[in-house]
């Protein structure tokens, strides 16, 4: 079974993202800021993360994605950022803090399923 | 002794003799000279003339219209300069012209001077190239103004750089609206984003998935739906303010009415809303009467006390007060949240411009302030910010009492009347 976090602090763009990426031999969590989803990628070692970026709270997804990134015990976790940040510079930001894909919102679930499926292999 | 005075008339006949041809010629040539003078004086008065007209076009316009030396110390400078830059015509001749640049368009101006000046060409007088460029200029109270510089290198015959001329255009208003313009775009799309993620997302997956219940494709649809709503109420919103901004159309029904009841209850009810919040109320303990629109005014709190809250992210008090002073009724809407930059107090007002963008929970097109004051000065009252980044958020306005206003009513009737 692969395990997948959703982060999103939107309910409703947490479940089409839900959706969109359930399958019988997957197991969906979630999180709605930033905080949460570094907690949760520790306790569960998640093999992917789709990560919003702009959120409340004190830790962003990009802050959220560096950390995951950076613990040697979470590292692994494949990070799909999904966000309403469209800009190239935005984009580039993200690839910096260690993500290993990059959706813009409004995204296409097809598109994303297809992405999902080909990096969990 | 005789022939001593018979001499002295010899020498001096002489000299008369001498001196009569060089006299002669002195007269000619002053004639000479005259004529000319007589000839040329037309030809000088038609160009003091057209001197004249010159300089007057020139200090007429409402550009500033200069020209420099290699050393950037201006070399003329037209009087519109003091409207620019407050400085006197005086006063800025005295400046090295880079030296009230900003440190960016400085840096812009030289190397641009540079790569000009360093063209050694002739340059046929009809087709002198000039450059237009976008510069920030200090004011003599230290404020800054944008200016659009238009210079061209000027060449002596050979080709070479003697100087540099150019005209000055005040576009502090045309870049005031280019930010508008991009407050409005980044807001706008930041808004749709939203609404499209569900409404694209929920489509596409009904369209694709197979494995979806009955009651989630009726979940899927009720988010398409609901979100279009949402669309919808962002391009009213977006009216609304377009129908503000003609000042023709605002709806406003005036009633008279206790304002302080009002707040009571609009408080009560944010009070029950958010538990993290202390709300607390300064209210004068008779009622306060005004002629206003209450629905407007309720727009106004709920505008101001939801700011409030949402920028005060730790909790903390909220302040209500009101008090009357010169037949005016003062309100002020007081937080302990994270504050505004004085640039950020600067542009509270103006339409799509947001505090933060930093998360999607912070939702709004940016224009709730801009309705406030449209609001308020409607009625004839006053709106201003004072905050600190950090040391919370205070908004003051001013509301005429029930009385001046109901003057102003009696006014209108009566012209009314006698139109007839």
């Amino acid at each position: 079974m692969k395990k997948i976090l959703i982060v999103d602090d939107l309910r409703e763009v947490r479940d089409l993202v839900e959706k969109t990426l359930r399958t019988n031999d997957r197991i969906v969590l979630k999180a709605e800021n930033g905080a949460m989803a570094v907690e949760i990628a520790k306790a569960e070692k998640p093999d992917l993360i789709m990560m919003d970026i702009m959120m409340p709270g004190s830790v962003d997804g990009l802050e959220a994605t560096r950390m995951i990134k950076n613990d040697p015990e979470t590292k692994h976790s494949i990070i799909i950022i999904l966000t309403a940040k469209g800009q190239e510079a935005d984009r580039e930001a993200g690839f910096a803090a260690g993500a290993d894909g990059y959706f813009i919102k409004p995204f296409s679930p097809l598109e994303l399923m297809r992405k999902v499926d080909e990096m969990l292999g | 002794m005789e022939s001593s005075e018979s001499e002295s008339r010899r020498i001096c006949e002489e000299f008369k003799s001498q001196v009569a041809e060089p006299t002669m010629e002195l007269v000619d040539a002053n004639h000479r000279l005259h004529a000319d003078i007589q000839r040329r004086s037309p030809l000088e008065k038609a160009f003091k003339q057209n001197e004249h007209r010159f300089r007057e076009l020139v200090e007429a316009a409402g550009d500033v219209i200069w020209s420099a030396d290699l050393n950037h110390r201006y070399t003329y400078v037209s009087p519109a300069i003091s409207e620019l830059l407050g400085y006197t015509v005086d006063e800025v001749m005295a400046l090295n012209c880079l030296d009230i640049l900003t440190p960016a368009s400085r840096a812009r101006v030289m190397s641009l001077l540079t790569e000009d000046l360093a063209v050694e060409q002739e340059i046929p007088a009809s087709r002198t190239p000039f450059r237009t460029e976008r510069i920030e200029q200090y004011r003599k109270d230290g404020s800054t103004v944008w200016v659009e510089a238009t210079i061209t290198v000027q060449r002596d015959q050979h080709g070479g750089p003697t100087g540099v001329m150019g005209v000055f255009r005040d576009v502090s208003v045309r870049k005031h609206i280019d930010d508008l313009k991009s407050d409005f775009v980044t807001a706008v799309a930041h808004e749709l984003r939203t609404p499209l993620t569900s409404i694209r997302g929920y489509s596409e997956l009904l369209l694709v998935s197979d494995d979806l219940t009955p009651e989630e494709r009726r979940e899927c649809l009720m988010h398409i739906n609901r979100q279009s709503v949402v669309l919808a109420d962002i391009i009213s919103g977006m009216v609304e303010i377009a129908r503000m901004e003609s000042g023709r159309d605002l709806h406003m029904h005036p009633t008279l009415c206790d304002v302080t009841e009002q707040i009571h209850v609009l408080v009560t009810a944010y009070q029950a809303q958010s538990k993290t919040h202390v709300f607390e109320m300064a209210l004068p303990t008779v009622p306060v009467l005004l002629f206003t629109d209450q629905e407007r005014i309720r727009d106004v709190f709920d505008n101001l006390l939801s700011n409030a809250v949402k920028y005060s992210p730790n909790g903390g008090i909220i302040r209500v007060t009101c008090r009357l002073i010169d037949g005016a009724c003062l309100f002020t809407v007081e937080d302990q949240g994270i504050g505004m930059t004085s640039q950020q107090v600067r542009r509270i007002f103006d339409k799509f411009y947001r505090v933060d963008h930093s998360n999607t929970a912070m939702s709004g097109m940016g224009v709730g302030m801009t309705i406030v004051k449209y609001v308020i000065e409607a009625q004839g009252g006053k709106v201003w910010v004072e905050s600190r980044v950090g040391n919370g958020t205070t908004v003051s306005f001013t509301l005429p009492m029930a009385g001046s206003a109901q003057l102003e009513g009696g006014d209108t009737v009566e012209e009314d009347t006698h139109r007839g």
